[in-house]
């Protein structure tokens, strides 16, 4: 990832116009900061409900029916891990669009994952934002799940645009522009 | 470059070079950093999954490692009054609560620990054991570990081997225990079943249950080993692919529904209702 030069920030683009635009214009990097906090705190919570237990989140991810059985295991034993390095990282805002992207692929995946148990019916309580099992049909919130993690793209989204922060890491290391 | 220029025009020439010289230098140190950046996140992105699979796996291991070692020294005898005869580790054979000779057979494949199996016993309980009472049916029991393998921990073998110690003791001490243990089920998370203290003292509830042989019958894990064939054997049944509450009247499977899209009070009389055409059907 060597995109990351960005907008210049507000100060040296004084040109201060009014409305919406001046307003992000003029504050962009404590935007892009409370984005960042946003999104680690989601991914710190969708984390921390995963590792006291393994089996149960191997299990969460085999009743998606989607990788195959040798796969259930690795996965399901990683991802809380892989969720906690990218808050990790964004809180300490290093490499913050190259994480903003992998959020975002990570909330496409769960997202695609939740619409796909949708369309084959399957009924399970969809285990991305703690512990997932499964629930008797008609007790879905596939709609719900979608519309959280569609919410959560904001932020990630944001984030890959305007990735320059407020106390970030890289800020530190790069200066302005990142 | 022409030489034809003024001399100012070179030095600003020069200059020039000289800032975009630094200009050069300047971005190349920044390009460096951020691949340095980028190479940061990759490696703590890549070493967190790493250590994310051999922590769990770990864990995992561990969680096996508890279940294997409750019941791990007995070898395999079934509760006193199960359906199969002779039971052996093929046809481990269900609890029987009810009249041996009943002509109609209530399968019942459940875990203690399993969350719709509490709302099935909630639905149905009552009237099996009305109907088991009344001499027209039989129910039989089998008792799963399908939550330990699936969410760890080893409630559903701790809960359910001291559950099989009840049927020793008899019919009455089995069934009020099996009520007691589904009104007081912990949530699924909450692996308070495995600790056989904790079930203990639930059995403490019930009348003439608790003594020396129970006690060590639970501890010991005496029936451990039956509850895994119990397992393995409806797991060879469904074809691999194991879900609790299974439950059959004389061989047709009853689903539980979602009581909130077909009521209880329905179920229920659904339930009474094949109950009473198996009957009939027995004569």
């Amino acid at each position: 990832m060597t995109s990351m030069a960005s907008q210049a920030p507000a100060k040296d683009a004084p040109t201060r116009s009014g409305g919406l635009r001046g307003f992000v214009d003029t504050y962009q990097q404590w935007i892009s900061l409370v984005m960042r906090i946003l999104l680690a705190v989601m991914w710190f919570k969708y984390s921390v409900g995963k590792l006291g237990s393994p089996d149960s989140n191997a299990q969460s991810v085999r009743e998606f029916r989607i990788l195959p059985e040798s796969l259930v295991a690795p996965f399901g034993y990683a991802q809380p891990y892989f969720e906690l390095a990218l808050g990790l990282l964004l809180i300490l805002g290093l490499g913050t669009r190259l994480v903003a992207v992998l959020s975002a692929l990570l909330l496409l995946v769960y997202i695609v994952g939740i619409i796909s148990l949708g369309a084959r019916g399957i009924a399970i309580s969809c285990g991305c934002g703690g512990s997932g099992g499964l629930v008797p049909k008609g007790h879905t919130r596939y709609t719900l799940d979608v519309l959280r993690d569609l919410l959560y793209m904001v932020p990630a989204a944001w984030l890959i645009w305007k990735p320059a922060s407020k106390f970030s890491l890289e800020r530190a290391l790069l200066g302005d522009p990142i | 470059m022409t030489s034809d220029g003024g001399s100012g025009q070179k030095r600003q020439t020069g200059r020039e070079r000289a800032a975009e010289v630094r200009r050069q230098q300047a971005a190349a140190a920044r390009r460096k950093k951020q691949l340095g950046i980028g190479g940061a996140v990759a490696v703590v992105v890549v070493l967190a999954v790493l250590i994310g699979v051999l922590v769990q796996h770990n864990k995992s291991k561990n969680d096996k490692a508890a279940r294997d070692a409750y019941g791990g020294t007995q070898s395999f005898s079934a509760p006193t009054g199960v359906s199969a005869n002779p039971a052996t580790k093929e046809d481990p054979g269900g609890i029987v609560y009810g009249k041996p000779e009943a002509k109609v057979t209530v399968e019942v494949n459940e875990d203690v620990r399993c969350p719709y199996c509490k709302i099935a016993e909630g639905l149905f309980g009552a009237i099996n054991k009305e109907y088991a009472d009344a001499g027209k049916a039989k129910i039989q029991y089998h008792l799963v570990d399908l939550i330990d393998r699936f969410a760890g921990g080893q409630g559903s073998l701790v809960g359910g081997a001291t559950l099989a110690c009840a049927a020793d003791a008899g019919q009455a001490q089995f069934i009020a225990f099996h009520d007691l243990m589904y009104k007081n089920q912990p949530d699924e998370k909450d692996d308070a079943y495995g600790n056989i203290d904790t079930v203990l003292n639930l059995a403490g509830q019930v009348p003439d249950l608790r003594g020396a042989t129970f006690d060590a019958c639970g501890r010991d894990g005496k029936y451990a080993p039956w509850i895994k064939a119990n397992y393995d054997w409806l797991s060879k049944k469904l074809g691999g692919s194991v879900g609790t509450p299974d439950i059959y009247i004389d061989g047709t499977q009853v689903v539980l529904k979602d009581t909130a899209t077909v009521p209880a009070e329905q179920q229920q009389a659904d339930y009474r209702a094949a109950l009473d055409a198996a009957v009939a059907k027995q004569g």
